[in-house]
């Protein structure tokens, strides 16, 4: 039935969709594994008070894409921690700046950032702009970012999801006028960026941990449960092979073109 | 007409399209409708364009009408809009000139590495052994790339070709793996109606 | 160094200096030789020992014209030399309306008027859908794309008649600037080799497969174009920018330094 040469690939595919779907089963009836803290996580809060003292506002972008795609998971962890990040400023009086580039963002953030304002306990201090979509393209995007901290001067800036070029240019211009940076994209192309500029970084992976973390959502926590043990296999496969391929072993062959 | 806006069919849509095309790419089976399935994606990624259009026209009116924060550079962006619009459809060299003249130098202006140069100057500071071990690595990695390396020393040649070719390719394919799982846990939560992102919700 | 700049001031001064030193090699030519590395000669050979008759697939997704485009017009000025010869047939693909923007100066570089259209080159236009379209691509390009980019049904272009899917190609080119990975899961692995074009910064993404055998060669924007450049025989835009890349380089390595400088001298002050 399976097409020679691809039946090893679709058993493992198999056992990963698998693994994920026991993760998300066991997460939803309250058994998760304990997830390590994450700095970035713990320094949300140390940041908008930050800005609170200072009286300033926080910025925050998601980088110019959507929830199409490799990017939709990106994404959704990154509008999970913008939901978190509106909550702690409604606690703490903060205003929130959120630009996007993509219309359909739009919507989803200003839902976010009202309800999270709720939870904050400020709904008065919601308003519209703090939503703010700034044209079609990426330039558009790095103009309008550039712009609000230059002219604003906000004293937090995060930019996490799929993001591409602007991080760079988010980043710095956020060194510029000195504010607090907090970053993270499991994008490989811009790592080196959010290592070098920002203070606190999400690593790859570590920013769907994150968007789990404060959602609180079972789908989300035991997704990322499903993919660790999916990773643990993988893991054990490489060494496996890396063995099986420098003692010429035949099953190894056998097995990846069965 | 309330039937077409409840959010299953498609949620049954997706998933159904999906499962079809993971068991042709295993099975080998109904491979002229997959690729058929993948032409209308093409016909759908065009009409997105068009959308996008809608979206921005209907965003900066609405901007314009309530005067919003920033509502005169809506104003700018109808008229460049128009303007480039009626130029490329009425004087085919004039919308050259612009691309040529102005696109392409003030996007490569946009887009060039001053901010890199912001953020190599804060970023690179030594603070420990492992961040000097970067710093050194970056040293001969850079020279590699330059012309003026090789002249410098052979040397930063070999040492820039190892590091390109161990330690950071065994990096990035971990990292690689790593989005790959990520996608099939898209997959997963799609296929299980989890995945709400393509209807406009969290 | 006594008194702190404020940050943006520091970072002004950084770029401007940086203008200042990008503009050496405009007035002092330095004319640093250019080095030719393995992986452009072993670009160079694929192309020439394509077998002939072959149909060679250009997939165009970034007008970025001072830098990666000019890899795309080297790449595609030693695929039009067999072309003219008669001994390769290209056709031409975009994935996003950014690379057909301008992209009449680009023809205008590769200079196409002497060549047949439709049978010696196509051009199939837009492709929109990103990673869709090469895959749709890749599977039956006629259900891709009905007409070419001027509107002419491809059953119309006698090229078109021997292109159904990836499997009638000897190369497939991706000119790009981002993640290898799409064109890497919808292009390779197929029996075709593939070619990318690529940023400089996204070598360690290609590494894992060109390690792989999924990416036969690269081509990065720079130096490596321009001893590619050099190899070709024909001097572009990226040979004139070798001496400013290797000047600039420099200058961020002698930034670095004194950052570091900076830093340390104000930690000390400040006990």
């Amino acid at each position: 039935m399976i097409v020679a040469g691809k039946r090893f690939e679709f058993i493992l595919l198999m056992s990963i969709l698998v693994l994920i779907y026991v993760g998300i089963w066991l997460a939803r009836r309250g058994k998760t594994l304990q997830m390590k803290r994450l700095s970035c996580v713990d320094a949300l809060e140390e940041a908008v008070g930050r800005a609170s003292e200072m009286g300033t506002s926080v910025w925050y972008g998601t980088g110019n894409a959507g929830l199409e795609g490799q990017y939709a998971t990106m994404n959704i962890a990154a509008l999970s921690i913008l939901g978190k990040v509106a909550e702690l400023c409604g606690k703490y009086g903060v205003y929130l700046q959120y630009m996007c580039n993509i219309p359909h963002m739009l919507p989803i953030s200003q839902d976010l950032i009202k309800e999270g304002y709720n939870k904050g306990g400020r709904p008065e201090m919601y308003n519209e702009n703090m939503s703010q979509y700034v044209g079609g393209d990426q330039s558009s995007l790095v103009a309008a970012t550039q712009g609000y901290i230059l002219e604003k001067r906000p004293s937090v800036v995060m930019i996490f999801g799929a993001t591409m070029y602007e991080m760079l240019n988010t980043l710095a211009f956020g060194s510029r006028v000195g504010a607090m940076m907090l970053a993270g994209t499991p994008r490989l192309y811009y790592q080196s960026a959010t290592l070098l500029a920002a203070d606190y970084q999400l690593i790859g992976d570590e920013l769907y941990a994150a968007g789990a973390m404060v959602s609180g959502d079972p789908i989300q926590v035991g997704a990322i449960q499903g993919e660790d043990w999916s990773k643990i296999i993988i893991l054990v496969l490489l060494v496996l092979f890396a063995i099986a391929t420098n003692l010429a072993l035949p099953w190894f062959k056998a097995l990846t073109s069965w | 007409m309330s039937v077409l806006r409840r959010r299953e069919i498609p949620m049954a849509l997706y998933i159904i399209v999906m499962v079809y095309l993971i068991l042709s790419n295993y099975t080998g089976l109904g491979k002229d409708v997959a690729a058929n399935i993948r032409s209308w994606g093409i016909a759908i990624a065009t009409f997105a364009a068009l959308i996008g259009v809608i979206s921005i026209s209907y965003i900066h009116l609405l901007k314009i009408y309530r005067r919003r924060a920033g509502w005169p550079y809506s104003i700018v962006l109808f008229t460049c809009f128009i303007v480039y619009f009626v130029v490329a459809h009425v004087y085919t060299p004039g919308y050259n000139w612009i691309i040529n003249n102005l696109s392409i130098p003030l996007g490569a202006a946009f887009l060039s590495g001053f901010n890199t140069l912001g953020v190599i100057f804060r970023g690179s500071r030594v603070r420990s052994i492992w961040s000097l071990l970067i710093v050194i690595s970056v040293v001969f990695t850079a020279l590699f790339m330059a012309s003026v390396g090789p002249v410098i020393s052979p040397a930063i040649v070999s040492v820039a070709t190892w590091i390109k070719d161990y330690p950071t390719t065994g990096v990035f394919r971990a990292v690689t793996v790593g989005i790959g799982i990520g996608l099939l846990m898209l997959v997963v939560r799609a296929i299980l109606g989890m995945e709400k992102s393509y209807l406009g919700e969290m | 160094m006594a008194r702190k700049l404020k940050p943006e001031f520091e970072d002004s001064i950084v770029m401007l200096l940086f203008i200042v030193v990008a503009s050496i090699p405009m007035a002092v030519p330095i004319g640093i030789p250019v080095q030719v590395d393995a992986m452009t000669n072993k670009l160079y050979n694929i192309i020439e020992n394509l077998p002939d008759g072959g149909i060679v697939l250009y997939d165009l997704t970034i007008l970025n014209w001072f830098t990666n485009f000019q890899s795309d017009i080297a790449i595609l000025k030693q695929i039009l030399r067999r072309v003219r010869t008669g001994e390769l047939y290209l056709v031409i693909m975009n994935e996003d309306t950014g690379s057909i923007m301008g992209i009449d100066k680009a023809w205008n570089t590769l200079k196409l008027g002497d060549l047949q259209y439709g049978v010696q080159w196509v051009w199939l236009g837009l492709v929109p859908g990103a990673e869709n379209a090469e895959a749709a691509v890749a599977a039956n390009v006629w259900a891709a794309k009905e007409t070419d980019h001027y509107g002419t049904p491809l059953s119309q272009l006698p090229l078109m008649q021997r292109f159904h899917s990836i499997k009638d190609l000897v190369l497939v080119c991706t000119g790009m600037n981002t993640s290898p990975d799409p064109p890497c899961r919808q292009f390779g692995g197929k029996g075709v080799p593939l070619i990318l074009q690529n940023g400089i910064s996204t070598i360690p993404l290609m590494m894992p497969y060109v390690e792989a055998g999924v990416i036969v060669a690269y081509m990065t924007p720079g130096l490596q174009t321009a001893g590619y450049e050099k190899v070709l025989g024909e001097l572009g835009l990226a040979t004139s920018f070798a001496d400013a890349q290797s000047v600039t380089v420099l200058y961020a390595l002698l930034i670095m330094v004194l950052s570091n400088i900076m830093y340390y001298r104000r930690r000390r002050m400040k006990k």
